[in-house]
Formats: C-alpha cells, structure tokens, sequence
C-alpha cells in the first residue's frame, strides 16, 4: 500500500478521542449533510469561523472525490486532543474504489484524471495541519488529516 | 455516532427536506439579474445552477449577471469551478459576470486551495457591480 504524508511525518498515534461522528457517503445529499455537520462540530469544538469553513472545505474536496471516484464510503470527523490538552479535528476518509496509481502526482497542483481543477488534495493537505494518504490500486483509499485549535 | 450528533443530524435532514438548505432565488435590476446562491452546494445542485442561470440569461435582455455568494456556506473546488463555468458560459452569450459577497471565510479558502482568481470581475455590492456591467458594454 503507497503511502505519503504531509511533511513526511505520520499522524501522531496518541491523540485522545473525544467525540466521533460518521457519514456515510452514498449520493450527493450525504456530502452536504457531511458539510453541513462538520461546521457544527467545528464551531462547538471551539473553532473560528474562518477555521469551521476550511475544515468543512477540507471536508467537501473529499467527500466530492469519495463520490465521484469510487462512487460511495465514508467520512468520520472525530474531536481530538493530545497530550498537552490542545484540541483539534481529524477527518478520516475512506473508501473500497478503483485507488489512487501515483500518490505523488494526485497530490499536486492541477493534476487531475478528471479533467477538473486537480485542487482538492492539494488544497486539504494545505488547510490541515496534519496529512497522511494511504492508496492501493483496486483495494481503495485512505487519508487521515488533522488541525489544531 | 453519538446521540447528540445523530439527533443534530437528524434535524439536518428534516431541514434538508423542506429545501431549507439549498435555493437560487433571483431579481432582475437594471438588466442584470442578480442570483443569489445559498447554503452547502451539492456537484449536483451546482449542475442545476449552471443550468438555471444561463437559461435565465438567455431569456430576458440582459446586460449581466451578478452572483451573489454571500449566502454559501463552503466553497469548495468542484463548486468554484462551476461558478467559473458560469462566468465563461455568460462571457460567450456576451453577457457579463460578477461575483459578489465572498465572505473573509470564504476567501481564505479560495486563496488555500490556490484557485486563479485573476480574471474573474469581483464587486461589493449591486451597485458596484451594475455600474462595472454599464461601463464595461
Ligand atoms: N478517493 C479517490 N479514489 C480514487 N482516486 C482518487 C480519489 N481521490 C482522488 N483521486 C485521484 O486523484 C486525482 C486528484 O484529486 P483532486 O486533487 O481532488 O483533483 P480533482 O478531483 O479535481 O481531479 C483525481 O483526479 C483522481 O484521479
Ligand atoms: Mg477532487
């Protein structure tokens, strides 16, 4: 299984569970149900308006590429904290699809297979602190992502 | 899930079900329709955007069309790219287009996930953006 990581550093394994919510990503409904909640726990979990927004953004990108690239799974958004008490979100996307074949290039700017903006990757791995994709060809994808308070 | 999430989200979808969450609702002021365009937008729901605003501006005389963003929730890069869809769709019909209402929130998604903004005609307020339409035909 292909793996990269923000900074090349993994998610820190220590991170306390606080509060954890799935969707399930079926049809299009279930991605603004997804967004739409992610702002919610977001906002009670302490965030800004300006951070609730890209954490749904962050959000959005993969729930769009969740539906539009292997056509259903699912985004569990979890409230966090580690060892010094500092909250935090992690958003967890997972999916049994086609997989992703070049880690590296699906992370770039502008690289897309679908003719679109090939800026959703890109773009959550810029707004979360924390990144990790995992990707095998006809087994599925995997990210992880996470951002501080 | 939690209760209290399942509960919340069971509320969302009641929402969702009256059409609360998602509308375009339009005007027209001095031949520029003004749509308004609210809530989380669905890859589906922003197809039927692109679908009812340039049926909208090829129907009426219209100079332009100023979309109004103020209301939308999150931004993301499938539905930025339908709006600049619209933009080039309009610019084809030889109508104008404008942007209006991005909320700092917004914005600082828009400029995260790096998307060019440099040709798209943004303005602050009908006004702006109907004087922008006049001078610019
Ligand atoms: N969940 C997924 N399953 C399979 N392929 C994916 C998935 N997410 C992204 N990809 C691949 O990575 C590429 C880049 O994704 P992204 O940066 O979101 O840009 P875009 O969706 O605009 O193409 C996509 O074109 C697609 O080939
Ligand atoms: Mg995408």
């Amino acid at each position: 299984m292909a793996k990269y990581c923000k900074n090349n550093r993994v998610l820190e394994a220590s991170a306390k569970l606080l509060e954890s919510s799935t969707f399930e990503l079926n049809e299009e409904n279930d991605q603004a149900t997804a967004v739409f909640m992610t702002r919610e726990i977001a906002k009670n979990a302490g965030f800004n308006l300006a951070d609730e927004v890209m954490v749904a953004t962050a959000v959005s990108e993969l729930a769009t590429n969740i539906l539009r690239y292997a056509s259903c799974g699912r985004i569990r958004v979890i409230v966090i904290q580690n060892g010094d008490g500092r909250t935090g979100i992690e958003i967890g996307a997972e999916d049994k699809g086609k997989g992703i074949r070049d880690l590296k290039l699906a992370m770039q700017d502008n690289y897309s297979t679908a003719e679109s903006l090939g800026l959703g990757l890109p773009s959550v791995e810029r707004i979360m602190d924390e990144f990790e994709i995992e990707s095998e060809i006809g087994q599925g994808t995997r990210i992880r992502a996470r951002r501080w308070l | 899930m939690e209760a209290d999430s399942f509960r919340l989200l069971n509320g969302v979808k009641a929402m969702m079900d009256s059409g609360d969450e998602y509308s375009v609702s339009g005007s027209v002021t001095n031949r520029c329709y003004i749509a308004c365009i609210n809530g989380e937008l669905s890859s589906a729901q922003m197809g039927q955007l692109y679908d009812e605003i340039v049926r909208m501006a090829e129907k009426r005389e219209l100079r332009g069309v100023i979309m109004d963003l103020n209301g939308l929730a999150v931004l993301d890069s499938a539905a930025f790219c339908v709006l600049r869809k619209i933009s080039g769709a309009l610019a084809l019909m030889g109508l104008k287009s404008a942007w209006m209402g991005i909320k700092p929130a917004i914005a600082s998604s828009l400029v995260d996930f790096g998307a060019d903004v440099d040709d798209l005609c943004i303005c602050q307020n009908i006004e702006d953006g109907v004087r922008l339409m006049s001078f610019q035909k």
